[in-house]
C-alpha cells in the first residue's frame, strides 16, 4: 500500500511540469478602461476635466457630462453589459447618471439604458457603481457600430474606470 | 524497502516524461527548413523495435510506450499547426479566389439577415406600444419630461411629429432629412422616468427618414438572437 501511495507521488511531482504547459487560459471576456478613457462631448467642456492614472474628474462647480467609448467584440451576439465605477468626492448627497447607448454609423441612435446611484461622501476607493445593459444585440454592419457611455458627472466626480462585458 | 523500490522506480519513469512532453507541446510547427516556419526539434528517437516480450523490463516497457505516444502527439500538434496557418494565409487572402466570392456572399447575407431582424424589432416594438392601455395621469406627466428633454436638445418642434406616452411606454416620432437628430443626451435627460430605449428608423427615399423612439418604465423583453 505504501509503496503504492510513494509511486503515485512520484508520478505526480514527475508530471506537474506536463500538466502546467498543457494549462490554458480562459479568455478574458471583459474589457477594462481606465476612466482617463473618457473625454468631454463638446470643446467647450474640456477644460472642465483633468486627467491622471485615476480617471476623469470634473473640477468644476457644475455638472458636466462626459463621453466614454466601449470596446465591442464583433464576435458575439451577446447583450453588452457595461459597469462604471465611480469616486462621487461629494460632502452632500449627490447623484451620478450615465447611460449606455449604441449607434450606428451616421449618428442614428439605436437604443439605451440609463442608471443611476445616489450617494453621499468621499473616499479613497470608487464607491459607487452603475450597471448597465443595452437591448441591442447588433455588433457588424450598419446598425451597432459605436458603444458609448455617458455620464453626468457632479463637481469633483470622478469616473474611474468603465468596463464591457460582451 | 519496498517503499524505496517504488520510489525510485517512478522517478526514472516520470523525469523523462516531465522533460519531454512540454519540450514537444511548446515547440512551433514544423518548417524552418523550407521557410515556412521555426524548426521543430528532431524527435528524440525510439529504441529499435522488435525486442521480444520479456527481454526488456518494466520501467523500459512504459516509457517506450510513452515516447511513442510523444512523437505521435508532435507530428499531430505539428499537423494541426499547419492547418491552423494555412487558414491563416486564407483568412489573409493569400490565396486569391479561394475565398473572396463566398466572403462578398456571406457579408451580403448577413447585412440582409441584419436589416430584417432591424425591421423585425421595429414591428415588434411598434406591436408591443399599440397593446398598452392608457393611463392619463403618467402619460401626461411623462410626455412633459419627454418634451422638455427633446427642447432642451435643441430638436426642431418641427421635426418633432408626435410624442405619446401610454401606461409604461412612450413614442416619439422624430423626421429627419438624412442627418439623423443629435440625441446623445436626452437618454439622460428622461432616464430617471424612461430608463429604457429602442430606436427605430425608415427610409422615406432621399435620404429622408423617420426616428422613432420607444422608450419604456420597465425595460424591454424582446426577443434576441444572442439570448
Amino acid at each position: 500500500m505504501k509503496s503504492t501511495f510513494a509511486l503515485a507521488l512520484t508520478l505526480t511531482v514527475g508530471l506537474a511540469p506536463v500538466t502546467a504547459s498543457a494549462f490554458v487560459l480562459l479568455p478574458i471576456i471583459g474589457n477594462i478602461h481606465a476612466g482617463s478613457i473618457c473625454h468631454s462631448l463638446t470643446a467647450a467642456q474640456a477644460a472642465n476635466f483633468t486627467f491622471s492614472a485615476q480617471g476623469i474628474k470634473n473640477t468644476s462647480t457644475t455638472t458636466v457630462p462626459v463621453i466614454c467609448p466601449l470596446v465591442r467584440r464583433t464576435s458575439t451576439l451577446n447583450r453588452l453589459t457595461a459597469y462604471v465605477s465611480v469616486f462621487v468626492n461629494s460632502p452632500t448627497t449627490t447623484t451620478i447618471s450615465c447611460t449606455l447607448s449604441s449607434s450606428n454609423s451616421d449618428g442614428t441612435l439605436l437604443d439605451s439604458a440609463y442608471g443611476v446611484t445616489v450617494t453621499t461622501g468621499a473616499g479613497a476607493t470608487p464607491n459607487q457603481g452603475i450597471s448597465l445593459v443595452t437591448a441591442s444585440t447588433y455588433v457588424t454592419g450598419n446598425y451597432a457600430n459605436n458603444y458609448n457611455v455617458i455620464c453626468n458627472l457632479p463637481p469633483q466626480g470622478m469616473v474611474y474606470q468603465v468596463i464591457g462585458i460582451d | 524497502m519496498k517503499l524505496t523500490q517504488a520510489f525510485l522506480i517512478g522517478v526514472v519513469v516520470a523525469l523523462p516524461v516531465g522533460f519531454y512532453i512540454p519540450r514537444i507541446v511548446n515547440t512551433p510547427a514544423i518548417g524552418g527548413e523550407t521557410g515556412k516556419g521555426p524548426a521543430l526539434p528532431p524527435i528524440p528517437a525510439l529504441p529499435p523495435r522488435g525486442i521480444p516480450p520479456g527481454g526488456e523490463t518494466m520501467g523500459m516497457g512504459i516509457g517506450r510506450r510513452l515516447a511513442d505516444d510523444m512523437a505521435a502527439l508532435g507530428m499531430e500538434v505539428a499537423r494541426l499547426k499547419e492547418e491552423v496557418s494555412a487558414l491563416r494565409e486564407e483568412v489573409r487572402g493569400g490565396r486569391p479566389g479561394a475565398t473572396a466570392g463566398h466572403k462578398g456572399a456571406e457579408d451580403l447575407r448577413a447585412a440582409e439577415e441584419e436589416k430584417k431582424r432591424y425591421r423585425e424589432r421595429g414591428e415588434a416594438l411598434e406591436s408591443r406600444f399599440r397593446q398598452q392601455a392608457t393611463d392619463p395621469a403618467w402619460a401626461s406627466k411623462t410626455t412633459a419630461v419627454v418634451q422638455d428633454a427633446l427642447a432642451s436638445e435643441k430638436i426642431a418642434a418641427s421635426a418633432v411629429r408626435n410624442v405619446e406616452c401610454r401606461s409604461g411606454m412612450c413614442r416619439v416620432e422624430i423626421a429627419d432629412n438624412g442627418q439623423p437628430p443629435n440625441l446623445d443626451l436626452f437618454p439622460l435627460k428622461v432616464g430617471r422616468e424612461l430608463p429604457s430605449l429602442l430606436a427605430y428608423r425608415t427610409e422615406e427615399g432621399g435620404g429622408a427618414g423617420t426616428l422613432v423612439l420607444y422608450l419604456s418604465r420597465d425595460g424591454f423583453t424582446l426577443p434576441n438572437p444572442g439570448d
